[in-house]
């Protein structure tokens, strides 16, 4: 997750506010003409914030596998528009998680922790987001593991028990060092030691976010 | 049983987020399944993991408010790629745990974390629906057009979650005996 951040990220309610428009503004018009034009207008505007290069890698992974879904989309049901239509929404999930996934996940702690959000909400956000990857690696360490011992289908005894022993070992050893730290959920008054502010770059943003899919609405 | 309250601990936190990322890692494998226009086919396909999983997690952590947490950081993740899916994992483990609670007062039954567990997946199923509605522009009649084929999609999802549930139980068990649960 950290390959794909920008040095200049957004406002994480910025970031959560433009995915959800922008992906029901283009459900919205998935299946019309303007749909193309409203691609290159999200494309456009997230190149104007810095967001340009991540686009190009969101394209560069979400492109074929709009292809490949298509190709399922038309093989199941020979219908080329239904197949387009897939296509078109895959590109549109891709495209609209971009400001989101160029936020740093301790953004959003923060932010949440400012908002005076629970601690048990932010710090559960926290992990859980930056803990796919360490899980996967885990999943993937199992299945290698079980691939040396020539393991074939014994999912349940071979793959399941030794994965939760892992989750379970990783928690604790996780949990003891956050109370070692001194870490806490009660009610102390806490600081943040970078504070994350609404600048005027997130302000233009979200107005061009507002002009944008008035334009749609309009066009629609 | 009366219904009592309790405060989350750091390590039930750290637990329960920990279990969203391996729900969210499973729940990848509905992914493909994407081009599938079929009501049901998602839900049916992470059934299994739900149950499992989120019965493990409740075993550990016995508290009310466990499912809805749980429910939460996975819909945390989601929401990166899908605010629908957010909204649609959140409420169905809240619905869940609603039920669950008003049902059995506490966790300490092991039937309560089951039926806790296992409803989540069904329970997202009218909410699936109703999002596809909005969200595809399609009418309900539309949503549920191969009727015994979306039939055999909801049975399958409740079947699987609670097959789920059970094998969550039976690993528990094991986890228990090696020390791992309480």
């Amino acid at each position: 997750m950290d390959r794909i951040q920008v040095k200049n990220p957004l406002y994480p309610l910025v970031c959560l506010g433009s995915a959800i428009a922008l992906l029901v503004g283009g459900l919205m018009c998935a299946k019309q003409t303007v749909f193309p034009f409203f691609v290159l207008m999200v494309c456009l505007l997230y190149a104007l914030f810095g967001l340009g290069k991540v686009t190009a890698k969101c394209f560069m992974v979400f492109i074929p596998v709009s292809i490949v879904f298509a190709l399922f989309s038309f093989l199941l049901q020979r219908d080329l528009v239904t197949a387009v239509q897939m296509a078109c929404r895959v590109l549109l999930i891709g495209l609209s998680a971009v400001p989101m996934v160029t936020l740093p996940a301790v953004n959003l702690t923060r932010c949440l922790t400012q908002l005076g959000c629970p601690r048990i909400i932010a710090l559960g956000m926290l992990i859980a987001i930056r803990f796919v990857p360490v899980i996967g690696d885990e999943v993937r360490r199992v299945c290698e593991a079980m691939r040396t011992r020539s393991v074939g289908m014994s999912v349940y005894r071979a793959f399941i028990v030794p994965v939760m022993m892992r989750v379970i070992n990783i928690s604790e050893t996780m949990s003891l060092s956050l109370e070692t730290r001194a870490f806490s959920i009660g009610d102390e008054p806490t600081s943040v030691s970078e504070r994350v502010t609404f600048r005027l770059r997130d302000g233009l943003y979200c107005v061009s976010c507002v002009l944008l899919l008035a334009g749609l609405a309009v066009a629609i | 049983m009366r219904f009592k309250l309790e405060r989350f601990a750091v390590k039930d936190i750290v637990f329960l987020a920990i279990m969203a990322a391996l729900l969210f890692l499973c729940s990848a494998v509905a992914m493909p399944l994407m081009t599938i226009t079929l009501f049901g086919l998602r839900n049916l396909a992470t059934a299994i993991f739900y149950g499992l999983f989120a019965t493990i997690a409740l075993m550990k952590v016995r508290k009310p408010g466990a499912m809805s947490l749980l429910g939460f950081f996975n819909a945390a993740i989601l929401i990166m790629m899908s605010p629908v899916m957010f909204v649609t994992t959140a409420s169905s483990a809240i619905l869940a745990e609603i039920v669950s609670i008003a049902l059995f007062k506490t966790y300490e039954n092991n039937k309560a974390v089951t039926a806790s567990a296992c409803l989540m997946m069904p329970f997202s199923l009218p909410f699936t629906a109703v999002f596809s509605v909005i969200m595809n522009g399609v009418s309900f009649a539309e949503v549920l057009n191969f009727s015994w084929l979306v039939c055999l999609t909801c049975v399958g999802t409740i079947v699987l979650s609670f097959l789920g549930g059970f094998l969550g139980r039976k690993i528990g068990k094991e986890l228990k005996k090696a020390g791992k649960l309480k």
